[in-house]
């Protein structure tokens, strides 16, 4: 429940940062935005009131007042650029809120000076406003008559499943699994295991592990990994599958398992036949003793007391239907495997196979790209500066790996270009250009590469500068090869170096030190290359190159 | 404040008695059936419950049908939803269709398990059961 609040819920604040961020150079939002701005902020705080987090709701709410007063008196005097501030406030502290909440903790964070910034700005529009005199209906607060209270996730606690095999030559396997369990005693916060009475001694109970595994239900703080390590030192053993799950799914026992019906592909009929009736005499094989199920305990399974499902409902379970999101984990897992059987089998089969896989774990760079977009409007707000920003090629997929490494070295591309690439307004005048700089990211694929490209139409990079800062560094030991002789691309690689720096004077943005060396280091991790091209006077490209999988 | 619990797990009970009992006088029973008597006994002998509090997996009945049958006996007996018992699920089902078919079917309030005691008690002060 409270995941599907959290996804909803950054979906929304995405689309409420985009639209606002398309906007922020118009002189006013238009009427479709105000509404569809008021429609999700009405929905986020709709939502985060039956959810009982009090602070989102009510910075949700006095935005969503802002909006209401701009929907129903249409005033004249509204400060745009300040207004779009605020509203990226909001959506900052609703994903900070958010973000504690998915890590399980606690929603904690203070929204009371944001509130009285909004008040101010509300206040302020109103009293500019005045003089018609028009009267609005307030924009009141209704609390919701529902709760929900999402469950105590203590951020340590882990529960898994823990499925083990031995090997047919195995004596003793329940002796083997009683080993399991105790290795596992000091580190569980709660257990379960299958079969129970291991130590009994019962033929059939060792049977059953031989066929189907010793099955373990752990309550730990312990990564798989540890859980593993601990079981894992006996040689018996012929597999091991940790799969966490969660406390739902760990309360319900081993009931979905004992439960399966297995369908014997293999045997003939009359085999199957011949089988189920020996089986009816007792004590032949291991009847697992599993507490009955109680008619109306699994009612939840109905769709319940006749009800019409809502037609909110049908959409959110259509798009369901065409998705599934699957734990990265067990992609990883599933990557793991079919490297490993490509490795030993190259056939056509096994490469189409693995490429199918990893066509599975392509995301595409939108979502990266429009953080950019924030970033470029919140410095060349604080540096003075008037800068454009483009995207091309935004929904160009790319490793999800990738995706989720790429941004800190983008970020920091963004940042150089918008901060040291891009002129002051009256530099780009006096140069000839026109006063607003543009940022332009854009992405696509080549044959077998994809490629980001960050360029900015800025001064450029001055190789002369380069050359010389590089030889008072000490970052060129030849001191009589003439500057000619070093191409672009050695020169504008340079910057890359550790330790070497252009910048006269540190701005809070770049330039401290952490610099393209680290950049340079985080794209090489990714697997990928990157690339400076620069005209002086013109501007810079950043090329980072990945090999497309 | 009367308080009415309905939990079959030993455990889970005995937790939940000690922690609602700070908040006033709990009854216990062990199914959604026996909830409701109890619930409509208390009606008869008016003194009825501030809070029902019910688990859903249950024998007998479920938590499910408890909370429709309740808020049933309201509607028959003329008691409109402002006025009506408020009804935590406390439940290790945490799917958004079983919290969604438990709004619908007129809880109050829906806590997943394990209980978070800080913010029960804080829904409790939104319902204005505690201050």
């Amino acid at each position: 429940m409270l995941d599907m609040y959290l996804f909803e819920n950054s979906q929304l604040l995405e689309q409420l940062q985009d639209r606002v961020l398309k906007l922020k150079d118009a002189e006013s939002f238009d009427d479709d935005s105000i509404n569809e701005i008021f429609r999700a902020i009405h929905t986020i705080k709709g939502s985060s009131g039956v959810m009982m987090f009090d602070e989102i709701t009510a910075v949700a709410h006095k935005l969503e007042d802002v909006f209401y007063y701009l929907r129903e008196s249409k005033p004249t005097n509204v400060p745009h650029l300040e207004l779009v501030e605020l509203v990226l406030g909001v959506t900052d502290f609703i994903s900070g809120e958010m973000d504690k909440l998915s890590e399980g903790a606690a929603a904690d964070g203070d929204a009371h000076e944001l509130i009285g910034k909004i008040d101010d700005y509300l206040r302020k529009i109103k009293e500019s406003e005045n003089e018609a005199g028009k009267v609005i209906a307030d924009n009141v607060y209704e609390e919701p008559t529902q709760f929900y209270i999402a469950p105590l996730a203590s951020s340590f606690t882990h529960y898994y499943k823990v499925y083990i095999t031995y090997k047919d030559s195995t004596e003793h396997v329940n002796i083997r699994a009683f080993k399991a369990v105790r290795a596992l005693k000091d580190v569980a916060e709660d257990m379960l295991y299958y079969p129970e009475d291991i130590l009994s001694g019962k033929e059939a109970v060792t049977e059953d592990i031989r066929e189907n595994g010793f099955k373990i239900l752990i309550q730990t703080d312990k990564a798989e990994d540890e859980l593993k390590k601990l079981i894992g030192t006996d040689t018996d053993i012929q597999n091991i599958d940790v799969y966490e799950c969660n406390y739902a799914e760990f309360n319900l026992g081993f009931v979905s398992d004992t439960s399966q019906i297995l369908i014997d592909l293999d045997s003939s009929v009359e085999e199957i036949i011949e089988r189920s009736g020996k089986q009816e005499t007792p004590g032949a094989k291991y009847v697992p003793e599993v507490e009955n199920i109680v008619p109306g305990d699994f009612v939840v399974k109905e769709k319940g007391h006749g009800k019409v499902t809502l037609a909110r409902d049908r959409k959110s379970e259509a798009r369901r239907s065409s998705y599934i999101s699957v734990e990265v984990s067990k992609l990883d897992r599933l990557m793991e495997l079919i490297d490993k059987l490509v490795a030993k089998d190259e056939s056509e089969e096994a490469l189409e196979l693995q490429r199918a896989v990893k066509a599975m774990r392509v995301v595409p760079l939108t979502s990266t790209f429009q953080k950019m977009n924030r970033i470029v409007f919140d410095i060349s707000r604080k540096l003075g500066k008037d800068v454009g920003f483009e995207m091309i090629g935004d929904t160009t997929e790319i490793d999800k790996n990738i995706v989720e490494h790429i941004s800190d070295p983008l970020m920091h591309i963004v940042r150089n270009a918008v901060d040291h690439g891009i002129e002051t307004p009256a530099e780009r005048k006096m140069a000839g250009k026109t006063e607003r700089g543009k940022i332009t990211l854009s992405a696509g694929a080549d044959s077998g590469e994809v490629w980001i490209k960050v360029s900015d139409n800025g001064r450029g990079l001055d190789r002369n500068v380069i050359l010389a800062r590089a030889r008072e560094q000490g970052f060129i030991d030849d001191p009589v090869k003439p500057d000619d002789a070093y191409n672009d691309k050695e020169v504008f690689g340079l910057i890359t170096r550790p330790g070497f720096s252009t910048s006269e004077n540190v701005t809070e943005y770049s330039g401290r030190g952490v610099g393209m060396d680290v950049v340079m280091q985080n794209i090489g991790d990714l697997g990928g290359t990157l690339e400076i091209e620069s005209t002086k006077g013109f501007g810079t490209v950043f090329t980072m190159k990945f090999k497309k999988l | 404040m009367r308080i009415l619990l309905a939990e079959d797990d030993f455990v889970t009970r005995k937790f939940m008695m000690n922690f609602l009992a700070k908040y006033g006088d709990c009854d216990v029973t062990v199914d959604g059936m026996e909830a409701i008597d109890a619930f409509m006994m208390a009606l008869e002998e008016d003194e009825p419950y501030d809070l029902v509090v019910l688990d859903i997996m249950m024998p007998v009945m479920d938590g499910y049908q408890a909370l429709s049958g309740i808020r049933n006996i309201e509607k028959e007996r003329g008691i409109d939803k402002e006025h009506g018992v408020k009804i935590i699920m406390a439940t290790a089902l945490n799917d958004e269709k079983n919290v969604k078919m438990a709004f619908d079917l007129g809880c109050t309030v829906y806590s997943g398990k394990p209980i978070d005691q800080d913010r029960f008690e804080q829904g409790l002060k939104k319902l204005g059961l505690i201050k």
